[in-house]
This record gives structure tokens, C-alpha cells and sequence, in this order.
């Protein structure tokens, strides 16, 4: 029941991203035709593209079409490079995904031990230090971030390449631009629920019957990186955000600058897929996150 | 103590500020370093860099501020009607939301952008319609939780309308919580509009946002590091202070 639940939920959100997403087209005021095309263009030229839009049909014939040719993974061609705009989406994908990847590891590996320490550490400075560069961590916008440290570690001190080259290390530095924001929740996060499992009963029953504090630190970790698992899906929706710009500032050729191009050149096809493909995407990685986490704690089966 | 002095200096500072005009170009001062009369330098058409960021936190902070408010009144109406009725009402307004929640909000923002093209009111939809369903979705589980409150049931009794229940007895109750949800907000409208401002994608020039004074600073970091480093420290202070604020808020 609660996978038959959770996926219905999951087709309505595709079907109404779906919607969304045309709806953009016939929410641009006037005619969509000449605002792609400019006003000052050939009324033959408008015409044509009508043509090509379907406009001169009505609203739900086209919304039949276009949801047929999506279903069929057909989003049109785009306008700028009039190549098929799922091919141009195809091909950008995994490297932005490989970005939301390496930047969710690194925020794991540097949040678990750091908040761990945090909780750890008693004296009193070392704490109040840490607490405010945590506040300082998640404060930061991301971008002005990468714009600093491209220009520190890649131009003045030349320890990584400027720009991505198709190499691992390339994306190493805009990972972690990425990752700092994200990390200084994370960390908080866990730390706020270390100090509330420390109290747990269970926790004191162990205590008290002699288990020795290594293992009691690790239970108590378990249970508090456990309900951080839900998250990474919220997490991934907010990473896009800082990912498209930070593609901008590395140029790095993933989905991020394509869409901000689209943008920029109002190639309206392509945003649309734009729009559609990444949030599918992060609908189906949400499910995913949902389905997992069913497994690992089977407690939020159960009910609402 | 401390605190007062810090409002007394940065008021200081606001006066101070308007002793250079934020437009004025001269073009003998293209990129000069920090001096004693342009604090932080001036910028590559030769404008005070410091009282454009002065100017540019009333236009940020403007956005953010008319943008989260909005959102959360509306998100305060639908949430508490949504919560309060419960039942199939309140299961369309969540899948609705719950939808809206899993697009990033850069998506939403560039959506609105190309509907509305790039200004003041596209901004303000933006930032709106990224906040709005966080805050339904929010406000609607305060209520849900209050709705079965003995209060609640007692009014019921009483025969005081639903609506009356809502505004009168309920919100009071919530309104601390929400209130906080709007500095997180705020913080959250201010990182945004940063981030739109420096894609070239917010407000446009002559208008001074920290976002499009990052954007146009890009470009001369190497020559002029202060210009970039400026509008970054603002943004990191206010955001800061903001999120101090919510924690602080909570404690209550």
C-alpha cells in the first residue's frame, strides 16, 4: 500500500510538470511566435513558426500532441542549435548529475566527522569558533564562493585548472563550492540530533549496564546520520540551484549553461524539456531516496 | 550595549553613504583602490562601489522582504484552510504542493523570467512562488495539529464560523512559528535574488542589486578584488544574522 501510494504520487507530479511546463508557452503574453522571433521580424517568418508551434490549433489539441510526442520523449527541436532538444539534454545530464554526486559525498565525508567533533569537543571557544563557521558555512552563497576560489586557487596559486577539461580534478573545486552551503546544514543537523539521541532512554540503559562509550558513540551516530537519508532528495533540489550557476562561473558544459542559454536566447522548446527532464529526474531520485529509506527504517510504513 | 552600537554605526554608515551619488559615473576613477573618499573603491564606470552597496541592500532587501511577506500571508490563507478543512481539499492543495516543492527553485525563477521578462515584478512573482508552497505547507500542519484542540472544539460548540475559528482563534496561536519561517524565508529570497542577479537574470542595471554588482564585478577580481569581495561580505552578513535570528526565535 505504501508503494502503490507512493507511486501514484509520483506519476501525478510527472503528469503535472508535464502540464507546467507547456502551460509556459501559452503563458508568454501576446504571441509566442513573435516574442521568440522578436517584433521586428518578417510577418512570413511569424507565420511559419505558427506553423511549426501548432498555434493556429486550439489549447487542447496541442496539449494532446505535445503530451503524446513527451510520452514518446519528444520534446521538438530546439530553436539555437536546431538539433532534438532530448539529445541535447541527453548528452548534458550525467555531468551535471556526476557533479550532484560528488558534491553529496563530499558533504557527507566532511559533515559526519565534523559534526561528530563539534559534539565532542568541550571547550567552550573551540565551540562558539565552530558554531559560527557553520553559520558562516550555509550564509555563503555558493557562486561569489566560486568566484573566489577560482580566482585564489586556480589563477593566483594555480593548484587546479581554470574551467573543466574533462577530467576528474577539473570538477573537483566546483564540487566543493557546492558542497559548503550544504555542508554547514548537514552538519548542524546532525548535530542538533546527536545531542537529542545522547538523552534517548536506550542510551542511558546501555550506560548504565557498562557498554563501553566507543560503541555508545556509535549507536547514537547511527541513529542520527540515519534520518538525514530523507533529505539528500531535498537536498539534490536545492544542489540544481547552486549547480547551474556554478556551471556559469567554471563553464562547465552540463545542464545548467544550456539552460541558462535557452534562457537568455528564449529558445522556449528547449526550456521547456529543460524544466521537464530535471524535474523528473528529481522526482525519480526523491522515490528512489523514499523507497530506500522504507527499507532502512520500516517504522514510517506504517502511517502518516 | 554591544548591539546598539552596532545599529548606531551601520546608520553611520547609511549617511555616510549618500555622500556620493550611487549613479554617478567619473571616468577618472575606473577601478580605484579603497581612498578616503570612495571607502571601497569604485567600479569599472567609475561609480562609489560603497554607496551602490548601500543603495543595492535597500533594492535587495526590498525584494526580499515585499516578496516572503506576501508569500507567507498567502501561504498563511491556504495553508489554514487547507488544514483546517482537511479531507479532499486539503489532499489536492499538498499533491499540488508537494509538486511545486520537488522543482528547484532556479527552474521556477527562470520560468518566470521568460513569462515575465527580467525587472522589479518578475523578481518579486519568483521569490513568491518559491516560497508560498513551503509556507502552505507548513502553516498547514500547525493547524492540522491545532484544529483538534479543545479551544477549537469549544468555539466549534459555540456555533463561532469557521472562518472566524481560523483568524481569530487559531492564527494567534501560530503565529510565532510563522513569523519565524519568515526570516528563513527572507535569508533564502535574499541567497536567490544574489544568485538570478548574478546570472544577469534579475533586476537589471542602473539599478544596484548585490546580485548584479557580483555580476558586473567578475570580470575584475584580479584588478580590483575589493568589488567582488564587498557585495559577497554583505550578503554573508545579513543572511547570517538572519538565520541567528530564526534560532534565536525558536529557542522561545
Amino acid at each position: 500500500m505504501f508503494y502503490i501510494k507512493k507511486l501514484s504520487k509520483m506519476i501525478f507530479s510527472i503528469f503535472l510538470i508535464g502540464t507546467l511546463s507547456f502551460l509556459l508557452l501559452e503563458m508568454i503574453p501576446g504571441d509566442p511566435a513573435s516574442a521568440i522571433l522578436g517584433v521586428d521580424s518578417a510577418p512570413e517568418d511569424i507565420e511559419l513558426l505558427r506553423e511549426a508551434l501548432g498555434l493556429n490549433k486550439s489549447l487542447i489539441v496541442r496539449y494532446l500532441t505535445w503530451g503524446k510526442g513527451v510520452l514518446a520523449g519528444d520534446f521538438g527541436n530546439s530553436f539555437k542549435y536546431s538539433e532534438p532538444v532530448v539529445d541535447l539534454i541527453i548528452k548534458r545530464l550525467p555531468l551535471t548529475l556526476e557533479i550532484a554526486m560528488i558534491s553529496i559525498g563530499i558533504v557527507f565525508l566532511v559533515s559526519v566527522p565534523l559534526s561528530f567533533l563539534l559534539y565532542k569537543i568541550k571547550n567552550k571557544h573551540v565551540k562558539k569558533f565552530g558554531d559560527f563557521m557553520i553559520g558562516v558555512f550555509i550564509s555563503v552563497p555558493s557562486f561569489w564562493l566560486g568566484i573566489i576560489f577560482m580566482f585564489v586557487f586556480g589563477v593566483i596559486l594555480r593548484l587546479f585548472s581554470v574551467g573543466y577539461n574533462n577530467t576528474f580534478a577539473s570538477l573537483l573545486l566546483p564540487c566543493v563550492v557546492i558542497a559548503i552551503p550544504n555542508i554547514g546544514i548537514i552538519t548542524s543537523y546532525i548535530r542538533s540530533n546527536l545531542e537529542y539521541e545522547m538523552r534517548e532512554e536506550y542510551i542511558k540503559y546501555l550506560y548504565v549496564n557498562g557498554l563501553k562509550m566507543k560503541w555508545l558513540n556509535l549507536y547514537i551516530l547511527k541513529n542520527s546520520i540515519l534520518p538525514v537519508i530523507p533529505l539528500i532528495g531535498i537536498m539534490i533540489i536545492d544542489l540544481i540551484t547552486g549547480i547551474v550557476i556554478i556551471e556559469q562561473i567554471f563553464s562547465i558544459p552540463g545542464i545548467g549553461r544550456l539552460l541558462i542559454t535557452s534562457v537568455v536566447t528564449r529558445d522556449i522548446p528547449l526550456i521547456q524539456g529543460l524544466i521537464f527532464y530535471t524535474s523528473v529526474v528529481l522526482v525519480l531520485i526523491n522515490f528512489i531516496i523514499d523507497i530506500l529509506y522504507s527499507v532502512i527504517d520500516p517504522r514510517i510504513r506504517g502511517g502518516e | 550595549m554591544k548591539k546598539k552600537y552596532i545599529v548606531l554605526v551601520l546608520l553611520l554608515i547609511v549617511v555616510v553613504c549618500f555622500y556620493q551619488n550611487p549613479y554617478a559615473m567619473n571616468n577618472d576613477m575606473i577601478l580605484a583602490r579603497p581612498n578616503l573618499k570612495n571607502l571601497l573603491g569604485c567600479d569599472n564606470l567609475g561609480r562609489d562601489i560603497f554607496s551602490r552597496l548601500v543603495l543595492g541592500s535597500f533594492y535587495t532587501l526590498l525584494i526580499a522582504s515585499v516578496s516572503v511577506a506576501l508569500s507567507v500571508i498567502a501561504g498563511t490563507m491556504i495553508g489554514s484552510i487547507a488544514g483546517y478543512y482537511g479531507k479532499a481539499l486539503d489532499s489536492i492543495i499538498t499533491s499540488f504542493i508537494e509538486v511545486i516543492i520537488a522543482i528547484p527553485s532556479i527552474l521556477i525563477a527562470l520560468g518566470v523570467i521568460i513569462i515575465l521578462k527580467t525587472g522589479f515584478i518578475s523578481m518579486i512573482v519568483a521569490i513568491f512562488l518559491i516560497y508560498l508552497p513551503r509556507c502552505v505547507n507548513m502553516v498547514r500542519g500547525l493547524v492540522k495539529k491545532e484544529r483538534n484542540m479543545e479551544y477549537v472544539v469549544a468555539a466549534k460548540t459555540y456555533g463561532v464560523s469557521d472562518l472566524r475559528i481560523i483568524f481569530y482563534h487559531i492564527l494567534p496561536n501560530i503565529m510565532k512559528p510563522v513569523l519565524i519561517s519568515f526570516t528563513t524565508g527572507f535569508a533564502g529570497a535574499i541567497l536567490t535574488e544574489a544568485g538570478l542577479g548574478y546570472l544577469g537574470l534579475g533586476i537589471q542595471p542602473p539599478y544596484p542589486t548585490w546580485g548584479n554588482i557580483l555580476n558586473q564585478s567578475q570580470s575584475y577580481f584580479l584588478s580590483a578584488p575589493w568589488f567582488t569581495i564587498a557585495p559577497g561580505l554583505a550578503i554573508i552578513f545579513t543572511v547570517y544574522q538572519m538565520n541567528k535570528l530564526e534560532k534565536r526565535g525558536k529557542r522561545f
